[in-house]
């Protein structure tokens, strides 16, 4: 599967860099789903499309790491943990 | 060291896998049965005091507001011993000595009769922290990843003090173990990023030294799309190093090994299943179970079973849930060439299992080898 489809496009003419691979689904919940329901529900997506024939990835946004800890402190905040 | 340590070292398996000495775990597992793994690394925290530039728990992050209480461990603990988990290794995700009950748990686990390992940074592992947990571990390992002062303070991300304090607890951890006979193989581990070659000289002298049980090299674990930027084509370079390491540790009586296999597999994988989860899987330190350490970040949501913060792990392991994320991870749903980074925990485990499944590879029919909690 050609994953970035859109570099096709002749030069010139405007381009968007795509941000999601061709079969990937990126999912975003509102605050009403516990972290075991989206759990639940993005496998369940994932498994309805494999079933409907498309190798489907579902996935939520990358997480960078947690603030308080290592890159974000410094050598001495660390320290003292 | 006690007249049984260099037996027990020739022992130990340092670059493959031992789950073919479970055969009647792995026959059950395909019958469809539930089975508990055989090892589980965890943590107890996220946090670490030390950044080094190749870590991988950078890319893990989850549900970052869970933290797990002291409480909260000890009960997924007596639940890994009711169920069958035959060794907890304490390593995953966060520098789990820098929470102030880690003593207790150590002690706790050996108590419940669980064989139990460790890694650290060694910071906290002061002689009176040592003193306590030694009798209950059966390996403890330093990450170490540098030979010079200065250079481990750049690679670890420390104060250069910190190298002289966790020098004086491996020389510590030793005296104890040689004082009292302990059988815990203390070992110092040299996480090998190729910008990082010149240390591997220093380290191999610092291993002579300090004469742990035994020192290791290994590789870097990388993601998917590479976010570390290891470059796994510039570690074929580093073979005479290497080997002149290990030249050096046969001179100074020490065990000085490189992790040959995954070094050579330069990152790849030759299997299109992930078996190696329902027999090693991976807790995070903010209480995540998750299939596998590569699978803990929030992206990969949708192969989260549940946390220990929330939920008892025998009910987490009994669970539906738990079934149906380890079944279709040894699917052709899902291809870990596809989708997972480089050299993870499962890899070995992984391959092996795969070529016994396609009838590559036999059980073994040698003895088993030492630290079978461990896989």
């Amino acid at each position: 599967m050609e994953l970035y489809s859109g570099r096709s496009l002749a030069p010139g003419r405007f381009f968007v860099e795509p941000m999601v691979p061709a079969n990937h689904v990126v999912v975003e919940f509102g605050n009403a789903f516990t972290a075991d329901q989206q759990a639940k529900f993005l496998f369940v997506f994932e498994k309805m499309m494999r079933e409907d024939g498309m190798p489907a990835e579902v996935y939520k946004q990358y997480m960078e790491d947690e603030l308080k800890s290592r890159k974000a402190m410094t050598i001495e905040e660390r320290a003292k943990l | 060291m006690t007249a049984a340590m260099p037996e027990l070292v020739e022992r130990l398996v340092f670059d493959g896998t031992k789950v073919g000495w479970y055969p009647e775990r792995i026959v059950a597992w395909e019958r469809g049965e539930r089975i508990a793994p055989i090892t589980i690394d965890c943590a107890m925290t996220r946090a670490c005091q030390a950044s080094c530039h190749f870590c991988f728990a950078q890319m893990q992050a989850s549900e970052s507001e869970q933290k797990i209480t002291k409480d909260c461990f000890l009960q997924f603990l007596d639940d890994a011993a009711e169920i069958g988990v035959k060794g907890v290794s304490f390593i995953s995700d966060g520098e789990s000595t820098v929470v102030p009950w880690y003593a207790d748990a150590v002690e706790h686990a050996g108590k419940l009769g669980l064989e139990v390992g460790a890694g650290s940074n060694g910071i906290k592992l002061t002689k009176s922290v040592l003193e306590r947990v030694l009798p209950h571990l059966s390996y403890l390992r330093f990450n170490f990843s540098a030979g010079e002062r200065k250079r481990y303070a750049e690679i670890m991300g420390v104060q250069q003090s910190m190298y002289d304090v966790v020098v004086q607890n491996i020389r510590d951890g030793m005296e104890i173990i040689n004082r009292d006979g302990l059988s815990c193989t203390l070992n110092m581990q040299m996480v090998l990023d190729p910008r990082d070659r010149d240390q591997i000289i220093p380290f191999a002298k610092l291993c002579c030294e300090l004469k742990p049980v035994y020192g290791i090299i290994k590789h870097c674990s990388d993601s998917s799309d590479g976010k570390l930027g290891v470059d796994y084509s510039k570690y074929e370079a580093l073979m005479p190093d290497l080997l002149a390491a290990e030249e050096m540790g046969k001179q100074a009586g020490v065990k000085l090994t490189a992790k040959w296999n995954k070094i050579a597999q330069a990152g790849k994988r030759n299997y299109s299943r992930c078996m190696g989860p329902p027999y090693i899987m991976q807790i995070s330190g903010n209480g995540l179970v998750a299939p596998c350490g590569m699978l803990f970040n929030e992206q990969y949501k949708s192969m989260h079973i549940g946390n220990l913060t929330r939920q008892r792990f025998k009910d987490i392991w009994a669970s539906d849930r738990y079934m149906e994320v380890m079944r279709y991870l040894a699917s052709e749903h899902f291809d870990p060439r596809q989708r997972c980074g480089s050299m993870c925990l499962q890899h070995n485990t992984n391959d092996y299992l795969f070529r016994l499944s396609n009838g590559q590879a036999e059980l073994p029919t040698v003895p088993a080898p030492a630290h079978m909690g461990f896989l």
